[in-house]
This record gives C-alpha cells, structure tokens and sequence, in this order.
C-alpha cells in the first residue's frame, strides 16, 4: 500500500497519504550520518566533517508541510585534519564549544514540495542556532524512503522504514559571530554545508 | 664536533625531505588524521571515517629546515681545529 501511493505523496510526505504520521531517528550508531562544511577563501581552503549527528523529524503524510523536529550536531564532533586548526576552531575565538555544545536546525514548516526522479524535495524552513545565535533560514533538501529497509540495516533486528535527507546549503561566518576579525582572504565568511543522513522509523 | 653537527644538519634536512615525499609530499600543513570515504549501499550514502595517520606537510619541512639551520649554525661555535705547526 505505501509504495504504491509514495510517487503522488510528497517531499517528506513521500509516505503514504493515509498512513499514521512517521517519526524518523537520526541518531546513527553506525556513523554514516555526517555534515561536510568548506570554506573556500582565496588563501586557503579549509574543510571539514562533523559525524556527531542526532534528533528527530515528525512527519504527518496528510500534512507533509507541517514536517517538524530538530536536527543537531555535536560541536566537538567538528573535525579538520590539522590538530593545531581543530583546537582553534572548537576554541573560544571560533565556535567555542565547550560553551555552544550543539548546533542546530528546528525544521519549522516545508514549502515547494515536489516529486522529480523518484526523489522527494523541499524547501525546509526552520531555525538555525550557532554559537548562541539563532538565525531563520530555507534549506532546499531532497528525501528519499527506503521502505522497510531498517531491517537490512540491523540484520533483521528491526523492522521499520529509512529516510535518507540530503541538503546543501550556505551560512555566513559573520552572522553567527564566529572570529568575524579573522580576515576573509583567509577565511571565507561563506560555510558552505552538505549533509546527507539516514533517520530510522521503526515499525511500532 | 664542528664537521659531526654540519653531518647531522645534512643528515636531519635530507631524512626530513625524504619522509615528507615519500608520505605523498602534502603541501598542507601537518595531519595527524586522514579521510577515508566509505560508501553505505543502504542508504547509497558515501561517508567519511576517519583513520589516525601522521602525514607530514609543509610546516614539518620548514620546522627541519629551521632545526638544521640550527644545527649548522651551532656548528660555527665550535673552532677549527689547528693545523700542526713543525
């Protein structure tokens, strides 16, 4: 029955109209979860990865654009290969973690969902918290379902649906105030983010 | 002395050198952790694990560099030796 009516349903909505709403877990003991974020500045580029992923997303397939829930991300999980740039990045001129624990997004609302090449999109509306600083903004994400693919993922010690959520998107350095003295040939103000997470929803 | 620090100071930029072309002559800085990009056939997503690994880069090459220097350096402290006279 869910797969069948998955194409005319959309974006997180790629769930079957009348089916009880779906709470995805993005907690991911298998680490396959994680945020990729470069700044590419005219000196240096700096990349890194952050796997310390976590949170829910609630979605109700009658009313795909009231999708709600909060994605966070561990700040020390944040990596760069070069220890010496780590520890000043998780420092207190930086994104000062021992203070700001987490980053995250609480996905408020979906707007232009749409299906296109069996692959659910939306532009997610929500709100961003770096460093203390709370910020609105619209992410474009794409989903995809994988019915009763938990049990694959568990050797068959759950039964249940996967969500994978991929999204790309930009933030500015400047509006979170992270080191805004450091200069910008240097350190692009521009945090280019790409996430792709899988969330589990087991079968109750 | 003098001659055994400038050996040395040859000896430390050359297996230094050597160490950072032989790990892939990175032209970044230092790591002391590598990527490697896994992919998940479940969910078709490719993640990263990371795997403790020192590559040297291009500050562990100016850090020998400046060491030998030193070395050489120090060596001028030590005099020459006399030539025997008669």
């Amino acid at each position: 029955m869910k797969t069948t009516i998955f194409p005319i349903v959309s974006a997180l909505g790629i769930i079957a109209a009348d089916a009880a709403p779906q709470t995805f877990d993005f907690k991911d003991p298998k680490g396959v979860n994680h945020a990729k974020f470069t700044l590419d500045a005219p000196l240096e580029a700096i990349s890194g990865v952050a796997n310390g992923i976590s949170g829910t997303l609630t979605v109700d397939p009658a009313k795909p654009e009231a999708t709600s829930g909060t994605i966070t991300v561990e700040t020390k999980s944040l990596h760069v290969e070069n220890p010496m740039m780590k520890q000043h990045m998780l420092g207190a001129d930086w994104l000062d973690a021992e203070k700001n624990k987490e980053i995250t997004f609480k996905v408020k609302s979906l707007k232009d969902y749409k299906m296109a090449d069996g692959k659910a999109s939306a532009s997610v509306v929500g709100t961003f918290s770096l460093k203390g600083v709370e910020k609105e903004i619209t992410v474009p994400a794409t989903v995809t379902l994988l019915p009763g693919k938990l049990a694959d993922r568990t050797a068959g010690k759950m039964k249940g649906d996967l969500a994978v959520l991929r999204t790309n998107f930009t933030l500015k350095r400047s509006d979170f105030g992270i080191n805004p003295k450091a200069p910008e040939d240097k350190v692009s103000d521009e945090i280019e983010v790409s996430l792709s997470i899988a969330g589990s929803a087991p079968e109750k | 002395m003098r001659t055994l620090l400038r050996i040395l100071s040859v000896i430390l930029l050359v297996t230094a050198l050597g160490w950072w072309w032989k790990a892939g002559s990175n032209k970044g800085w230092t790591k002391t952790s590598v990527q490697v990009w896994k992919y998940d056939e479940i969910t078709e997503i490719k993640y990263p694990e990371t795997v403790k690994r020192f590559v040297p880069g291009v500050d562990f090459v100016a850090g020998a560099a400046a060491a030998s220097l030193g070395l050489a350096g120090v060596s001028l402290v030590f005099r020459k030796r006399n030539p025997t006279v008669g």
